[in-house]
């Protein structure tokens, strides 16, 4: 069974009043929604309780489901919503800034390569950063969750031609950003 | 049929769409058909390409069992709470607002604001200037004068000419 069939037969399941389905649908999907969220973000418990109001969400509208749009879209599309609720909110919070990032020390690895690291995490994790959230959003999804531009587009609620627009005006963006450390060399 | 890459417009508007994720084999085929005989676009590619790399070199925080040990458990608190409490169901940071202090003035405002304007206080009426009279000015002696004769026309006109208990004779006017 394909994995939205796999989703659909849960959602079947629990508006049939299997709550084990409700359990399985977060147990599948909590770490990619917290990784969007973690990305987008850029703190550990702002993406943990982002995603947990994620799944509370889902379990409430559940039963209204209609399958137009995929599971995973769907789950993506209130993730990526919340997360520019919360970077709208926090935008205006001046004690939340770039210093109050997070970066978690890998557990493998020699500690000169954990501060190279670390330091062009600070790097990235800034240009990502600055990127305005609608953009940021795109990345995340096209980057780290490697979706298809078709289904960034149904998360964003935009034309394809948008999320391809965007992406073009972010990645202009990093470049610039990233230039520093990018060679340009051809193999 | 096989899609073709012809100009570097066309492949730089596909470069980016290649080099960042999954994309269809007939889409990537064509670039590479495209970057074989183009030295600019394969420069450009590289480029991309490393942007990419750098952005994917972040290392991903390590989420052991304990974390989704305590998400779960939190979840499940949460899901609880919403279920006692509808209210409860409004996120974190709606519950606790940063700005509670203002959100509370400004709402007790609202309210004292309405509660006047529902109860129709005097002062709203006595405030609000009366409204001028259209006819005022067409109102002269003349016509003032005229009035009781209109009056006893009109009496005549409703009743019908004949009836008994309606005097013809007119009481004022020229």
């Amino acid at each position: 069974m394909s994995t939205q069939g796999e989703d659909l037969a849960l959602v079947e399941a629990f508006k049939r009043g299997e709550e084990s389905a409700y359990t399985a649908l977060v147990i599948k999907y909590r770490e990619p929604v917290y990784r969007i969220a973690r990305r987008m973000l850029r703190n550990h418990e702002d993406a943990s309780d982002v995603a947990q109001e994620v799944f509370i969400r889902v379990h409430r509208a559940l039963p209204r489901f209609a399958a137009k749009a995929a599971v995973r879209t769907w789950l993506y599309r209130i993730t990526v919503n919340l997360c520019l609720d919360f970077t709208g909110r926090r935008a205006r919070d001046v004690l939340t800034g770039l210093r109050a990032l997070i970066w978690e020390p890998s557990p493998h690895g020699n500690p000169g390569e954990a501060a190279e690291r670390r330091e062009l995490g600070d790097v990235v994790a800034a240009a990502i950063d600055a990127l305005p959230p609608r953009q940021r959003a795109m990345v995340v999804l096209r980057v780290y969750q490697d979706l298809p531009y078709a289904e960034i587009s149904r998360i964003m609620g935009c034309a394809e031609g948008t999320v391809k627009a965007t992406m073009f005006a972010a990645f202009g963006k990093l470049r610039t950003a990233l230039a520093p450390y990018v060679t340009g060399r051809v193999e | 049929m096989e899609r073709d890459v012809v100009s570097c417009k066309e492949a730089r508007d596909l470069l980016l769409e290649v080099v960042s994720g999954t994309t269809p084999p007939d889409a990537r085929r064509a670039l590479w058909r495209h970057l074989d005989v183009c030295e600019d676009c394969r420069r450009e590619a590289a480029a991309l390409e490393e942007t990419v790399v750098l952005l994917r070199a972040v290392p991903e925080p390590h989420l052991g069992d304990e974390h989704w040990a305590r998400f779960m458990a939190g979840l499940d608190r949460r899901l609880e709470s919403a279920r006692a409490a509808p209210w409860a169901r409004t996120p974190r940071w709606f519950r606790h607002p940063v700005h509670a202090w203002t959100t509370a003035a400004a709402t007790v405002a609202l309210v004292v604001v309405l509660g006047l304007t529902l109860s129709g206080r005097p002062w709203s009426r006595q405030a609000a200037e009366p409204e001028p009279n259209p006819l005022r000015g067409f109102a002269t002696q003349s016509v003032v004068d005229a009035l009781p004769a209109m009056d006893a026309s009109l009496a005549v006109w409703k009743a019908g000419f004949g009836a008994p208990d309606v005097s013809y004779e007119l009481t004022g006017g020229d």
